[in-house]
C-alpha cells in the first residue's frame, strides 16, 4: 500500500461519538478555579518558596548535567573495584603527606651540634626544605613546625651566634 | 506592588536554596594559626650585636654595657620563643585524642615532660639579668646542649605519637583497598594473568611489610624515647607508599586488559 493512501485513511479516522460527548460535558462542567488572591505575607512567602525550590531544582539539574556527571564513570567497574585513579591518588597523597610530616619531625629535632661554629657554618645546620602549604598547615596544627619563620634565624642559629 | 515583592522573594529563596548546597560543598580554608611569635624574630638582634662588636663605643664601659644589653635582650627573646614553641606542641598534644589507653598514658607522660621543659625556660629567663658577657655566652651554649639532649627528644616523641596515631587510618584504608582489589581481580578472572597477579602480590608484600614496621614503631614509641622510632615510622610509610604505586600499576594493567 502506498504511503499516500495510508495517510488518506488516517484523515478519515474520527473519535467515537459517545467519547466525544462525554469529554465535552466533563470539560464544560469542570469549575474554573481562580487562584486565591495573596492576602498575607506568609502566603506570599510560601508560594515564593515553592517557586524558588523549583528554580533550585532546575539549577541543580543543570549543574549535574553540565558539571561533568558521567554515567560512564559512575558505572565503571573501576569505581566498584576500588581501582579508581582519583580515589587512589587521594589516599596516596595522604600517605606522602605523612612521610613529609615525619621528615619535618625528624629534621626539627635532630639538628646537628656544631661546636665553635662560624656564622656561615651555623646557617647551614638546618637544611631548610620547601614543603607544600598543605603540609606546613598540618605541621603547624600538630606543633611540629619551628616557631621561627623559614626566612628568619632559627633558635639554634641564634644560640650559636650568641655563644660566639 | 505585591507582585514585585513576590518575584523578589521567589528569586531570593531560589538563590538561597540553590547556593546552600554549593556553599556546603566548597570548603573555605580555615584561617591559619599564627605559626610564629614576635619574640621569634631574631634578625634585628643579630644586626645590633654585629654593629656593637664591629663598631664599639670609644668609651669601653659604655661599649660593654651596650653589647651586654643586646645579648640579654636576645637571650630573653630566644627563651620566650622556645617557650612559645613548647606551648604550641603542648596545645596540639592536649587536643589530640589517641583512642588507645596505652598511648593516652604516654600522651599524659609527654605532656608532663613538656611542662618541665617550659619550667626550664622560665628558670633561665629569671637568670638572664644576672649574666655578664662571658656567662651569657656560656648560658647560650648550655641551652644549645640542653635543647639537643632534652627538649628535642621530648618534642620528637610527642610528634611521633601524633604521627603514628594518624597513620592508623591510612593503614586500615590500604588494607581495605587491597582486599577489595583482590575481590575484583578474582571476579574479573584476571588472577591467571601473570602480570596482574605479580603486581597484586607485590602490593600485598609491601603492605605486610608496612604493617609489620608500623607495629614495631608502636612498640618503640611505648618504650622510653628510642631514637629509631622516627625512622621506623618513616620506613613503614614508605612501604605503604610503595603499596599504592603497585595499586596504580594494577589499575593501569587492568585498564589495558579490559575494554573500559
Amino acid at each position: 500500500m502506498e504511503i499516500q493512501e495510508i495517510l488518506k485513511k488516517f484523515k478519515q479516522i474520527n473519535p467515537d461519538a459517545d467519547y466525544t460527548k462525554r469529554s465535552r460535558s466533563f470539560i464544560v462542567q469542570t469549575p474554573f478555579v481562580v487562584a486565591p488572591p495573596i492576602t498575607s505575607p506568609w502566603r506570599a512567602f510560601m508560594q515564593s518558596l515553592q517557586f524558588g525550590s523549583a528554580i533550585a531544582l532546575v539549577g541543580a539539574t543543570v549543574i549535574l548535567i553540565v558539571g561533568g556527571f558521567s554515567s560512564w564513570r559512575a558505572l565503571s567497574p573501576f569505581r566498584i573495584a576500588s581501582l579508581d585513579i582519583a580515589a587512589l591518588q587521594a589516599e596516596a597523597e595522604a600517605v606522602n603527606m605523612q612521610v613529609e610530616l615525619t621528615d619535618i619531625n625528624y629534621r626539627e629535632n635532630n639538628k646537628p651540634l656544631i661546636a665553635n661554629s662560624t656564622p656561615a657554618s651555623s646557617s647551614a645546620i638546618v637544611a631548610k626544605k620547601t614543603v607544600s602549604s598543605k603540609v606546613s598547615e598540618a605541621a603547624e596544627q600538630m606543633g611540629l613546625s619551628p616557631a621561627t619563620s623559614s626566612e628568619s634565624i632559627s633558635i639554634e642559629e641564634a644560640l650559636y651566634k650568641l655563644a660566639e | 506592588m505585591l507582585k514585585t515583592i513576590k518575584i523578589s522573594i521567589s528569586a531570593l529563596s531560589g538563590l538561597i536554596l540553590f547556593l546552600t548546597p554549593l556553599a556546603q560543598a566548597v570548603e573555605f580554608p580555615a584561617a591559619s594559626a599564627a605559626g610564629t611569635d614576635p619574640s621569634c624574630q631574631f634578625q634585628d638582634y643579630a644586626k645590633a650585636l654585629e654593629e656593637a662588636t664591629k663598631n664599639p663605643s670609644e668609651d669601653y664601659g659604655e661599649a660593654i654595657r651596650a653589647e651586654l644589653k643586646i645579648r640579654h635582650d636576645w637571650l630573653r627573646a630566644i627563651l620566650n620563643c622556645s617557650n612559645f614553641e613548647t606551648k604550641k606542641l603542648k596545645n596540639a598534644l592536649r587536643e589530640f585524642q589517641p583512642n588507645d589507653a596505652e598511648l593516652d598514658r604516654l600522651r599524659n607522660q609527654i605532656l608532663a615532660q613538656l611542662e618541665d621543659v617550659s619550667q626550664y625556660y622560665d628558670l633561665q629567663l629569671s637568670k638572664v639579668d644576672d649574666h655578664g658577657l662571658r656567662s651569657t655566652k656560656d648560658a647560650a651554649r648550655a641551652i644549645i646542649d640542653w635543647r639537643a639532649g632534652t627538649h628535642s627528644i621530648v618534642a620528637e616523641r610527642a610528634g611521633n605519637l601524633m604521627l603514628w596515631s594518624k597513620n592508623k587510618d591510612l593503614f586500615a584504608s590500604a588494607r581495605a583497598r587491597y582486599d577489595l582489589i583482590g575481590q575484583t581481580i578474582r571476579r574479573l578472572n584476571l588472577m591467571e594473568q601473570e602480570e596482574i597477579r605479580g603486581k597484586y602480590e607485590a602490593a600485598g608484600k609491601s603492605l605486610s611489610q608496612a604493617e609489620s614496621l608500623n607495629s614495631s614503631a608502636r612498640k618503640l614509641l611505648l618504650q622510653s624515647a628510642n631514637p629509631d622510632t622516627t625512622k621506623v615510622i618513616k620506613d613503614s610509610l614508605e612501604n605503604l607508599s610503595q603499596t599504592y604505586k603497585s595499586f596504580f600499576e594494577l589499575s593501569e594493567g587492568i585498564k589495558e586488559l579490559l575494554p573500559i
